[in-house]
């Protein structure tokens, strides 16, 4: 005699359920890990709108900290944290993209802070106060050579020693010390973090790295996570085709 | 495993197994990228838009910690094995019992657990964000990988009870 047995059809019903609504919460903007809660001495601003639309994105401007040419057809706009382990690999991705692009005045680099508190506190949000430190003493090319340095050091998942770090990577590249110090513990780049973390969320960001790739015609292309240099260059190759 | 050798003897299991497998394991790379496919796909060429699906794949190195490509690759092809397998038991008409819905779950489980690291289990991120809970991701030792152990420990099983099912004589039971 055949047991009448309501596990198979819950079960299909449940997992359908679920992953149905799981994809399609995908695709909204949900309240996400990576939006940190206002810090009580930072200004206040606009809470993000969660819309997770690309077009929503801050125009890149002279005031991004930019590798490669502002002009360039393609801008991809990175935004990045730290303490993430795949922020660094891909950072080494897009390292290999301004090589290949770069050089040509092809692509241009734009990168924005995103620390995810939730998952790596005080860490992540350190390490950018930093870097914009560093580009406030030494501009553009020193926030680039901050922020190499750092995902060079990194042990990523709020494993780094910052207390050492941070200022070892300072004094390496000559910066102002006593400057530099004062810069951090003011805090004054604190709005400028929140707004970055506002536009990644606005435009869809989830997770890190977060990127969106901009062609020469405006058209915006969602980058979720450590993509391959294989997959970017062909991303790059379709934008440049437009 | 004898039923499971039984049913791959048929060659046609064998590859509808491989097939299975790869499009989940295609899905778990290629959903989390879902807007992008869908952006290249209304933009792009045809022959374009394929290459870029093909690139993705090389995402399972960039993408996801060595814990989690594994996951992914060991979930896909029980998955292909599992729904083989249940395909040859309807055919052969033997009743579903708990071996296959053991299997649902199993499957729905490791789905939970996949996803890029980087961008998080892409379900249970957004199972989680409902209840803003995505907190208790960071709570987890494998930051939600967990599932993906489970769902293969669940898979393993079913594959085991299935296999044993179709090895089995056909008697009445009470």
């Amino acid at each position: 005699m055949d047991k009448n047995n309501l596990g198979v059809p819950v079960a299909i019903v449940f997992a359908g359920v679920l992953i149905a609504g799981a994809v399609f919460m995908s695709g909204r903007s949900a309240q996400v890990a990576a939006v940190p809660a206002p810090k009580p001495q930072a200004p206040v601003v606009q809470a993000p709108t969660q819309t997770g639309n690309l077009d929503a994105i801050v125009p890149v401007s002279e005031d991004d900290h930019i590798r490669g040419d502002i002009n360039a057809p393609v801008k991809i706009v990175e935004y990045s944290d730290f303490e993430c382990p795949f922020c660094k690999r891909f950072h080494d991705t897009m390292n290999q993209v301004m090589s290949e692009y770069g050089a040509d005045g092809q692509v241009a680099w734009v990168l924005r802070q995103f620390p995810l508190e939730q998952l790596h506190p005080v860490k992540a949000r350190a390490e950018a106060l930093a870097t914009e430190c560093a580009a406030d003493q030494g501009g553009n090319d020193m926030f680039w050579k901050y922020a190499d340095r750092m995902f060079e050091l990194t042990l990523t998942n709020n494993r780094t020693d910052i207390e050492t770090v941070i200022p070892q990577i300072a004094e390496e590249l000559g910066l102002d010390m006593s400057e530099f110090q004062q810069c951090v513990e003011s805090n004054k780049f604190a709005s400028a973090i929140e707004a970055d973390i506002a536009d990644a969320v606005n435009t869809g960001g989830r997770g890190t790295p977060w990127s969106i790739l901009i062609g020469p015609d405006g058209t915006k292309y969602p980058i979720n996570g450590a993509q391959s240099f294989e997959s970017v260059k062909q991303l790059i190759e379709i934008a440049l085709k437009n | 495993m004898a039923g499971v050798k039984d049913v791959f003897r048929e060659s046609r299991y064998l590859f509808f197994a491989i097939f299975i497998a790869w499009f989940v394991f295609s899905l778990a790379l290629w959903l989390p990228q879902w807007k992008l496919i869908l952006q290249v796909l209304n933009t792009a060429s045809s022959v374009d838009s394929v290459v870029l699906l093909v690139s993705l794949y090389t995402s399972l190195g960039s993408n996801f910690t060595l814990g989690g490509a594994l996951i992914v690759v060991i979930l896909s092809g029980l998955f292909g094995v599992n729904i083989s397998l249940t395909l040859y038991l309807y055919r052969k008409q033997f009743s579903i019992q708990k071996g296959v819905a053991t299997n649902i779950w199993g499957a729905t489980l490791g789905i939970l657990g996949v996803g890029c690291a980087a961008c998080g289990s892409v379900i249970l991120t957004s199972l989680l964000s409902l209840f803003g809970g995505v907190w208790l991701l960071s709570y987890l030792p494998l930051g939600g990988e967990e599932f993906g152990f489970i769902g293969i420990a669940l898979l393993l099983y079913g594959t085991y009870s299935l296999s044993k099912k179709i090895s089995s004589p056909m008697v009445c039971e009470d």
